[in-house]
């Protein structure tokens, strides 16, 4: 388990994390989305052991990360800026990996090189999606524990998109691997977390399994005959009309709405997907932050 | 098989094999030309000079040395920059964000990174410096230069000790700046700070408290930070003086050794501390600070500090030598450049920093008016002379011994009270001092050195106006009483003969003797007559030169004040006899030749000297 507890860093006078906290636990898909500048990447920076906090701890499994390879090594992640050096080719990058990480897997890399024939060109010659793909193949041959993913999908085409998702997600079922990624972008975690958690100036403000979210928020349809009642003991979050068909948000499990607004005789009822955005929209609504700013 | 039963290798503390070999794949080509740049220096010159016909063994043997050892200057020139270019290398990743987070996000502790980092930038130059030393001692005795071996092994030795400072301190640059520009600026700073700070404001400070030497009373410290310098001096080659079997006269001047091979093993063990010290600051080191101009932010302002020091120290001295301002304004001039080139190095420096132009704020003002406010105390200190340096003539009773060198007089030992005479002379008429860079009319130094008895030594050097007639000075005091006292007999004959052995010139010891007379006839045209004497004839002449200079009839060396010269008697003496004599410096050999030449002018005065002499022709021959 990844824990954060009240990571403070400054840059200058500037707070770049303000008392961050979150828990990932073991095999979870966690994403942590937030827009740009609000500490995604220097946070995901203070888990992989590059930064060290000013304040708070950082633990994997209790143990903290800095300066700790036998942490760092359970541990690969992809940064959004890849690096690579003028003449590296992907399988120079397998050699050197091949000697940091004990449990780097050779007969994978030449398994996952029959979809991937750039491997013995320079990368400075491939795009940047190519580069990408390159560096996931090389992740997923250090077989870590923990994978950290900085806008992984950044840049890759929706086919590789799909073929990297499925090998990731392949992984977890796998072995368990618990996956940390950073997106500004909800829609593309929607799919793929089983945690979510939303930052801001340097804290998280919300963090939630999304099972308890998509538990806790229920969308319905519905048309009253006559004048529209008033659902008592139920909070709605948002309502809109069009005529006589009413759209609501309330709080609450889909269930528990539902026969609460049937013991009003409605007409007609329905409960509506609800994306992850609306979600944390309605959520976030009641802190009265600017949220419009946070999410894409 | 599961991941859980894999069991985790763990890697040795302090190195990891996978990333020297890492370092040594992306930089061979350096190894490669360092290599290359041995062989072509080292065993190309000595398979030259076997094939070459027509040389003895003996003069192909010192030669072949001679050029071993001096290959040393080229060597430390090498490797301080190679050093730099090679831990620029290797600690790239601590100047580039993407590079840092690609290296310190590897499971290795910091120190494991540091240290193999290290290792990779010391063996990709001290492996192919020993590989190609050793392949040219293979040579050298393939080739019968077998005696080179050692002078090889020397040169190993000195490349190595020379490269664990460079190298140190080209790490530790690397580690203190964010970027490698910054790293480029620290590290040149490490090499000429002190010379251009110390030994600059010293000149600067000279220009308004003549004749104290500042640079003396920092030479030492001087010369120790300044690295390249000093091993430029410790590792300079040790002449030993040989001869041939066959010939007396063949004389070989073969190099040996290092003169202070001691002090580069200092710089050595002095580089292996800044190592360590690296290694220290790159476990603290905050990763975000790559590419910042200075990654720590005390070393910023003292960098600052130091970088506008030396941008005010040479303003200065380059507004003081082209001699902006008037004569006799030299403190004004002093303090006008210091603050001028002062403010204009801070902000300099703020800017490089900062990485701005935008430097410009309240902050920056007030530190702006710090420094300047500290060079107004210094330069103010160093006018007010508290401890009356300047004035100051050492009472008699704490001086051991004197000396004076003056113009053509050479060194001159004299009396305490008489140096102490010429000294007040001098303090008393001060508007006969040089005033500035560049100034009209003649000028010789003065340079008065006070052996004191608590075992210090107090040195003055002035450069005070020797002429009288030709730009209307008639009245020069100085001059007055250089004559007076260098006339006495003593002193005279040490202007004259201070080269000679302490015996003089006598007929065992006379190599060559010889009297040039001059003449310039009715058109103009100088002619002259030249005769030799014997070593029998030479002691004569000698013997009557002392008695001319015990009578008062012959003019100091240097100064202008007797007749005119009638003609130049030389005596060529043997000093040492042919044997094996060690120098510590070709500069010593030099002084302590085999032979030494005086020349002096004999006038009409010099009677006891002309009655032995032979008169040449009227008229002598033309020298055209």
């Amino acid at each position: 388990m990844i824990e954060v507890r009240n990571v403070t860093k400054r840059f200058g006078r500037f707070p770049a994390l303000d008392g961050a906290s979150l828990t990932v636990p073991n095999g979870a898909v966690y994403g942590l989305v937030g827009p740009n500048g609000a500490g995604k990447s220097t946070l995901i920076r203070h888990l992989t052991g590059v930064y060290k906090p000013d304040g708070g701890t950082i633990t994997v499994d209790g143990e903290p990360v800095f300066d700790n390879p036998a942490v760092k090594s359970r541990m690969f992640c992809i940064y959004d800026e890849i690096y690579y050096y003028m003449q590296a080719t992907t399988r120079d990058l397998m050699d050197f990996y091949a000697g940091l990480y004990p449990r780097f897997d050779r007969s994978r890399f030449e398994t996952l090189q029959a979809a991937f024939p750039a491997a013995g060109r320079p990368l400075r010659q491939l795009s940047k999606g190519l580069r990408k793909q390159s560096a996931f193949y090389l992740a997923l041959c250090c077989r870590p524990e923990i994978l950290v993913l900085d806008e992984p999908v950044d840049g890759l085409d929706p086919v590789m998109r799909r073929q990297v998702w499925s090998l990731l997600l392949g992984d977890v079922a796998e072995y368990g691997t618990t996956v940390l990624l950073s997106s500004h972008n909800l829609r593309e975690l929607e799919d793929v977390c089983d945690h979510v958690g939303v930052m801001h100036k340097g804290k998280l403000l919300l963090e939630r399994s999304l099972s308890d979210l998509q538990g806790s928020v229920t969308k319905v349809q519905v048309l009253f005959p006559g004048e529209t009642p008033e659902p008592e003991g139920l909070e709605i979050l948002h309502r809109s009309s069009t005529g006589r068909m009413h759209t609501w948000i309330l709080r609450g499990s889909p269930e528990a709405v539902q026969a609460r607004l049937a013991e009003l005789g409605p007409d007609y009822m329905e409960a509506l997907p609800l994306s992850l955005e609306e979600i944390f929209i309605y959520e976030l609504g009641g802190v009265d932050y600017e949220v419009k700013d946070i999410l894409l | 098989m599961s991941w859980e039963v894999w069991i985790m290798k763990s890697r040795t503390s302090f190195c990891n094999g996978t990333l020297l070999r890492h370092f040594w794949r992306r930089f061979w080509p350096l190894p490669l030309a360092v290599l290359l740049t041995v062989l072509l220096s080292v065993a190309a010159p000595l398979i030259g000079l076997s094939h070459q016909s027509g040389m003895d063994p003996m003069t192909r043997l010192y030669q072949a040395q001679n050029h071993i050892y001096s290959l040393i200057y080229f060597m430390l020139f090498c490797t301080a920059g190679a050093s730099f270019l090679a831990a620029a290398l290797v600690f790239h990743h601590l100047h580039s964000q993407k590079e840092i987070q690609f290296y310190q996000g590897l499971p290795l502790r910091r120190r494991t990174l540091y240290f193999a980092s290290w290792l990779a930038g010391f063996t990709l130059l001290a492996l192919p410096m020993i590989l190609g030393l050793g392949l040219s001692m293979l040579l050298a005795v393939a080739l019968g230069f077998g005696q080179t071996v050692p002078a090889i092994a020397y040169l190993l030795l000195g490349g190595i000790l020379g490269l664990l400072v460079f190298y140190g301190m080209a790490v530790l640059a690397c580690v203190l700046a964010g970027q490698t520009f910054g790293a480029v600026l620290i590290y040149v700073g490490m090499h000429c700070a002190a010379f251009v700070i110390l030994g600059g404001a010293g000149e600067v400070a000279s220009r308004f408290m003549p004749g104290i030497v500042f640079q003396e009373n920092f030479e030492g410290v001087i010369q120790w930070l300044t690295p390249l310098y000093r091993l430029l001096t410790a590792l300079g080659p040790r002449y030993e003086t040989v001869t041939t079997l066959s010939s007396r006269d063949a004389i070989f001047t073969m190099a040996v050794g290092f003169t202070e091979l001691w002090a580069a093993a200092v710089y050595g063990v002095i580089g292996l501390a800044l190592s360590f010290l690296s290694g220290w600051l790159y476990q603290i080191r905050r990763s975000e600070r790559a590419g910042e101009m200075v990654a720590f932010l005390p070393v910023r302002r003292v960098c600052g500090i130091f970088g506008a020091a030396m941008i005010c120290v040479a303003g200065s001295l380059l507004a003081l030598n082209i001699d902006l301002f008037p004569a006799g304004a030299e403190f004004q001039a002093a303090v006008i450049s210091a603050l001028v080139f002062g403010a204009i190095g801070y902000l300099a420096a703020e800017m490089i920093i900062h990485k701005t132009l935008r430097i410009i704020d309240k902050r920056t003002l007030l530190g702006c008016g710090a420094f300047l406010a500290a060079l107004l105390v210094i330069l103010g200190l160093a006018k007010l002379d508290p401890l009356d340096r300047v004035g100051r003539v050492p009472e008699t009773g704490t001086v051991e011994s004197a000396t004076v060198n003056f113009s053509y007089a050479g060194f001159v030992d004299m009396d305490p009270e008489d140096a102490a005479a010429i000294h007040r002379a001098v303090l008393d008429n001060r508007d006969l001092l040089a005033k500035s860079g560049n100034p009209d009319g003649w000028y010789s130094d003065l340079q008065i050195i006070y052996n004191l008895k608590n075992g210090r030594v107090l040195r003055r050097i002035y450069s005070i106006r020797t002429d009288r007639d030709e730009y209307g000075v008639l009245d020069n005091p100085v001059l007055d009483i250089l004559d007076e006292t260098l006339s006495q007999p003593d002193y005279c004959y040490q202007t004259w003969f201070n080269p000679l052995p302490e015996e003089g010139v006598t007929a065992e010891n006379c190599a060559t003797c010889s009297m040039e007379w001059y003449q310039v006839d009715q058109e103009g045209e100088w002619r002259s007559d030249y005769r030799e004497y014997s070593p029998g004839d030479a002691e004569a002449l000698f013997e009557a030169l002392q008695a001319d200079i015990q009578a008062g009839r012959v003019t100091p060396n240097g100064l202008d004040s007797g007749p005119a010269t009638l003609g130049t008697l030389m005596f060529e003496v043997y000093t040492k006899p042919y044997e094996q004599t060690v120098f510590d410096s070709y500069q010593e050999y030099a002084a302590n030749a085999l032979t030494a030449c005086v020349y002096i002018g004999v006038t009409e005065d010099m009677t006891e000297t002309l009655a032995l002499l032979d008169r040449p022709p009227a008229k002598m021959q033309s020298l055209g």
